[in-house]
C-alpha cells in the first residue's frame, strides 16, 4: 500500500516535466482537489514578540468551476513572557466555508483566481496563566490561574487571490476580516488569543495567510466553466497568449494555451 | 505574469505590515476616582491624603495647597485586604475613612497585563468627616478615563466649619 502511495505522488509530481518533451499537447482542463499550506503560519514567530508556533493546512475542491468548497485545520500554540505576566494558549481549530472565483478564466490552462468566500470556523483550546502580577502603592499582588479548556466559534469573509505559478503549484494570499459568534468564557482571563480566529484586541479582527497549494489533477475537461455574472477580465502583460479554446477547437489551435498545463493522463 | 507578480508583492506587502501591538495604549491603573468637598462651600485651602498606617518617606498620596471647592483625587485600593483606609488633613484638621470591597484581578489586555476590579461594598468614616456618598461602586482600569473631566466613584464631604 505504500510502495503505491509512494508510486502516485511521485507520477503527480513528476507528471508536469514528462509534459514538456511533447510537441504538439493536447489542451485539457485539469482539475481536483486542491491541498497546502500556509507558510504565513511559519514567519509569525519571526514577526510577534510573544513566542507564537502551529501550522495550517488548507485544502478545496473545484465545484461547477467557480466554486470552490473549503476545509482549513491547523494548530497554534502562544507563549507569551510579559514583565508582569506569563500566560500560554494552545489548540486546534477548523473552518469550513466556500470560496467563489469572481475571475473570467481566458483560457483552458488558466486556473488564476481572484475569489472571495465565507468561513464558519470553530476552535477548542487552553489557556494558562503560570504568573500575573500588579503594583500599586499597597504593595504588589501575584497570583496565578489554573489550565482552563475553552471553546469558540466565529465568521469570516474571505477575499484573495491565487495563481498556478507551476503547473498544479499554486501560490496565493487572503486577507479576512472575522467576526465572533459565541464562546466559552473566562471570568479573571478573556483570551486574547484565539487559536484560528487570531488576536482579539479588535472588534473585527483581522487576519492574512499566504498559500503555496498543490492540485492533484484527477479530472480533466474541455469545457471553460462560465464566468459568475459581472466576472472581472483579468490585465496582464501576458494577454496575448489567451484565447479561448471552444471557438477553436482542435488539437493544433491549442498551442498557445499550453503554457502551464499541457501535462497528459 | 502581471497578476502573479501582484499575488507575490501583496503576499510581502502584507507580511511586512504584521504588527504586534506591544504597546498599551488603554489605563492600566486602578484608581478610586475620590472627590473632596468642604461643607457650606467652605474652599480648601490646603489637603494631603495618605494611606492608613502609611507614614514612612513617601507614603503620601496627594498634597496640595491650591485652594479650591472641591479636589478631584484618584486614589488606589488595596490589593491584599478587603478595605483601604486614608488619612485625610485638610485645612490643618485630619481625619480618615475606609472603604470596603471586593477584589477580582482580571486580564485587560495582552499588552497592558493584568489589573484589579475593586467593588466598593460600604464605607465608614471619622468626625473631619461629614459623610460619603458613592456613585460608582465599580472601581477599574477605565474609572480614570471615565471621570476624567465628570464624575466620580464616591465623594467625601469634609467637615471644615462649623455652622
Amino acid at each position: 500500500m505504500d510502495k503505491i502511495l509512494r508510486s502516485i505522488f511521485i507520477l503527480l509530481l513528476l507528471s508536469p516535466i514528462a509534459s514538456f518533451g511533447q510537441k504538439k499537447a493536447e489542451v485539457w482542463r485539469y482539475e481536483g482537489p486542491r491541498i497546502g499550506i500556509d507558510v504565513s503560519r511559519f514567519l509569525l514567530p519571526f514577526m510577534q514578540k510573544s513566542t507564537q508556533g502551529g501550522f495550517e493546512i488548507q485544502a478545496d475542491f473545484p465545484y461547477k468551476g467557480n466554486f470552490f468548497p473549503t476545509v482549513e485545520a491547523g494548530y497554534m500554540s502562544v507563549d507569551d513572557v510579559k514583565e508582569s505576566f506569563h500566560y500560554t494558549n494552545k489548540g486546534a481549530y477548523g473552518r469550513l466555508g466556500v470560496d467563489v472565483n469572481i475571475n473570467k478564466f481566458e483560457s483552458l490552462s488558466d486556473h488564476d483566481l481572484v475569489f472571495v468566500g465565507a468561513r464558519y470556523g470553530f476552535s477548542r483550546f487552553s489557556q494558562e496563566t503560570l504568573s500575573a502580577s500588579y503594583t500599586n502603592y499597597w504593595g504588589t499582588y501575584q497570583t496565578s490561574y489554573p489550565k482552563d479548556y475553552l471553546n469558540a466559534h466565529w465568521a469570516e469573509l474571505v477575499f484573495g487571490l491565487k495563481g498556478e505559478l507551476l503547473p498544479n503549484f499554486f501560490f496565493g494570499w487572503t486577507v479576512r476580516a472575522k467576526f465572533f459568534l459565541t464562546g466559552s468564557k473566562d471570568a479573571y482571563v478573556k483570551p486574547y488569543v484565539i487559536p484560528g480566529l487570531g488576536y482579539t484586541t479588535s472588534e473585527v479582527p483581522f487576519d492574512f495567510s499566504v498559500t503555496v497549494s498543490y492540485r492533484i489533477p484527477l479530472m480533466k475537461t474541455k469545457t471553460l466553466p462560465k464566468p459568475l455574472k459581472g466576472a472581472s477580465t483579468k490585465q496582464s502583460d501576458d494577454d496575448e497568449e489567451y484565447e479561448n479554446p471552444e471557438l477553436n477547437n482542435n488539437s493544433s489551435g491549442f498551442g498557445s494555451g499550453t503554457r502551464r498545463n499541457s501535462q497528459q493522463f | 505574469m502581471l497578476f502573479r507578480f501582484t499575488i507575490f508583492l501583496f503576499a510581502v506587502v502584507l507580511l511586512l505590515s504584521c504588527n504586534n501591538g506591544s504597546n498599551c495604549y488603554e489605563s492600566s491603573d486602578t484608581l478610586m476616582v475620590t472627590v473632596f468637598s468642604g461643607n457650606n462651600s467652605t474652599k480648601i485651602d490646603s489637603i494631603l491624603i495618605r494611606g492608613f498606617k502609611q507614614t514612612g518617606t513617601g507614603d503620601t498620596l496627594d498634597y496640595s495647597t491650591v485652594a479650591d471647592t472641591v479636589k478631584k483625587i484618584g486614589l488606589p485600593l488595596n490589593l491584599a485586604a478587603d478595605s483601604t483606609g486614608f488619612v485625610v488633613y485638610a485645612n490643618g484638621k485630619a481625619g480618615a475613612f475606609w472603604v470596603k470591597h471586593t477584589m477580582e484581578f482580571r486580564l485587560i489586555s495582552q499588552s497592558c497585563g493584568f489589573a484589579p476590579y475593586y467593588k466598593l461594598t460600604a464605607s465608614k468614616q471619622s468626625p473631619l468627616i461629614d459623610s460619603i456618598r458613592v456613585f460608582d461602586s465599580n472601581v477599574d482600569p477605565k474609572s480614570v478615563e471615565n471621570y476624567e473631566t465628570n464624575g466620580q466613584n464616591i465623594k467625601v464631604y469634609l467637615h471644615l466649619t462649623t455652622p
